[in-house]
């Protein structure tokens, strides 16, 4: 709980700073979501200057940035968003979503060989191990994958006073709570009344809450698909922060930044391309850190073009995988193919967003074209993570294309 | 194309949606017993190799952070057991450094040993010159290196 409240308290003035307009819930959302990162920013910067980690010294720093952040504020009203009371089906699934969250320590394997071994040997060592993230008995931790989500268990380690593994799933709701925040707001500009912006969140809701506790996916579906949203509707610089965050929560994280940076060229906002540099200078010290301790990438290791030109030769392999494992919810997908064809009228409104999670997706297809292991292996264990990460993104602007077909009549 | 046909379609589209996206997982946990379940999930990760959580439990217990500890499972194959255990009693011996007793192609690695303050046997019994056992249990044996 320390670790939320110290959130909150970074968090409020940063996201009522990145974006001033913004109505209650929204600004609640960012501000959560923003508030754990500027947490995990906080471990990572002392951590590069040497300075070993306490909750003292974290609590001192995370004040000063409020207090800087709040002295640059200018008192703004808040716009309130009305309720209705069938928002507390969003609010029972989120609580049963905490229940599962939280039944104990993370079982995932990922949780295990990377993401919670790599937050557990930090929180030893009193910041980031780099001489374990470089030892090559612990390839397999996944030593380039981008830090924020341990440096995140870090936090609250340092908060409740030690590691322990079942307070860690308390984050998941947490980042699902703040990106559903964000979506109600959204919605409710898009749909025009607090009923239907309820039924449509309560809708898309499950789709923010991650069933993998412990790894990548909840922060990266968190911030990923709240920075597309924000992009999508222009309130850039959040977006930018937002996405950002997703960078460094992910791998997949830099590939959507790129998508999104493709997807305003696609849709000739070239204004906005620029205002997305708060996002590379958020993930800049990781991928700087990556270079000089040669954490390499095993995707990428070996003959990599031997090996696409010998899948793009013989694509069955590939073919027969995606065929044979579960590729996520079909039902979801029938709905989201058949809200894209009828609202097709007005999709031209949505090229920026299907356009990003086009090229993502392209960006997924590569990487099992490109990676070392076994590729039927590889996509019965990962496709189905990978599928879900924009499915929140689609499935919201699927509603809005289905709201505006059915609401807009034919010139 | 008329407003109540363009709103059944858009409604049959929605509704796909929203029960696509259902899940009806998170709505059981409310009738569920969370200590059995909890007590499942804790074994979960380590369903291969009963008894190693406890035995890695006993083995961080008795040592200290910094200590290298090498690792002797009974699997002698990287890819058939011997990752699986390896990379859990990483896990659970978290501020200790593991080292492996066999790379990723089963060659072993014997001179790990040498730079191992600490072995750890699980399901193995074994005696060593240099090292001395400290810690025994029906899971495994806990060696230090003598002075």
């Amino acid at each position: 709980m320390m670790a939320f409240a110290l959130a909150l308290m970074v968090g409020i003035p940063a996201a009522r700073l990145a974006d001033r307009d913004a109505p209650l819930l929204r600004f609640l959302g960012e501000a959560m979501l923003l508030g754990v990162a500027i947490c995990a920013a906080v471990l990572f910067a002392m951590s590069s200057l040497g300075v070993t980690w306490s909750f003292t010294r974290v609590s001192v720093a995370a004040l000063l940035i409020a207090i800087a952040l709040t002295l640059a504020l200018r008192p703004r009203q808040v716009r309130f968003e009305e309720l209705h009371w069938f928002d507390l089906l969003t609010v029972a699934t989120l609580a049963g979503y905490a229940l599962f969250a939280t039944i104990g320590a993370p079982p995932e394997i990922d949780f295990i060989a990377s993401w919670g071994l790599k937050g557990a040997t930090f929180a030893h060592h009193g910041g980031i191990d780099w001489s374990f993230l470089q030892n090559p008995w612990y390839r397999w931790d996944h030593p380039d994958y981008p830090p924020l989500l341990p440096l995140v268990f870090d936090a609250m380690t340092l908060a409740s006073g030690g590691w322990k593994p079942e307070t860690l799933g308390w984050l998941y709701p947490w980042f699902a709570a703040g990106l559903i925040l964000i979506i109600r707001s959204l919605f409710r500009e898009e749909l025009g009344s607090p009923l239907r912006a309820s039924l449509a969140t309560a809708a898309v809701a499950p789709l923010a809450m991650a069933p993998w506790i412990g790894i990548g996916e909840g922060p990266l579906i968190a911030y990923g698909t709240a920075g597309l949203l924000l992009a999508r509707r222009r309130v850039m610089t959040s977006a930018a922060l937002l996405l950002g965050c997703a960078a460094l929560s992910k791998n997949e994280g830099t590939a959507l930044l790129i998508a999104a940076m493709a997807g305003l060229i696609m849709v000739r906002r070239w204004r906005d391309v620029p205002r997305l540099w708060p996002a590379f200078a958020i993930a800049a010290p990781w991928y700087i850190a990556r270079t000089m301790f040669s954490l390499g990438t095993d995707i990428a290791s070996g003959p990599v073009l031997d090996r696409v030109v010998a899948r793009l030769r013989a694509p069955g392999e590939l073919l027969a995988a995606f065929a044979t494992y579960r590729t996520g919810l079909p039902l979801l997908w029938i709905g989201i193919a058949a809200a894209v064809i009828l609202g097709i009228r007005f999709a031209g409104d949505e090229i920026f967003a299907l356009g990003t999670m086009a090229v993502q997706y392209l960006f997924y297809f590569g990487a099992y074209f490109v990676t070392e292991k076994n590729v039927g292996w590889h996509v019965r264990w990962s496709w189905e993570r990978l599928a879900a990460q924009g499915m929140a993104t689609l499935a919201f602007v699927a509603v809005v294309l289905l709201y505006r077909f059915a609401t807009v009549p034919r010139q | 194309m008329s407003r109540n046909t363009r709103l059944v379609l858009a409604s049959a589209a929605f509704v796909c949606i929203a029960i696509g996206a259902f899940q009806p997982f998170y709505w059981r946990m409310f009738a569920m017993d969370r200590g059995a379940a909890r007590m499942a999930l804790t074994e979960l990760p380590y369903r291969r190799l009963p008894g190693l959580l406890r035995f890695m439990t006993g083995v961080r217990a008795r040592t200290r952070d910094g200590e290298r500890i090498a690792v002797f499972l009974p699997a002698r194959k990287w890819d058939e057991g011997y990752q699986y255990g390896f990379t859990r009693s990483t896990y659970l011996l978290n501020g200790r450094r593991t080292v492996p007793m066999i790379d990723e192609s089963d060659r072993p690695l014997p001179q790990n040993l040498v730079q191992a303050d600490v072995v750890v046997c699980f399901r193995l019994d074994a005696r060593l010159p240099h090292f001395r056992t400290v810690w025994r249990s029906a899971d495994g044996v806990l060696l230090r290196r003598t002075p």
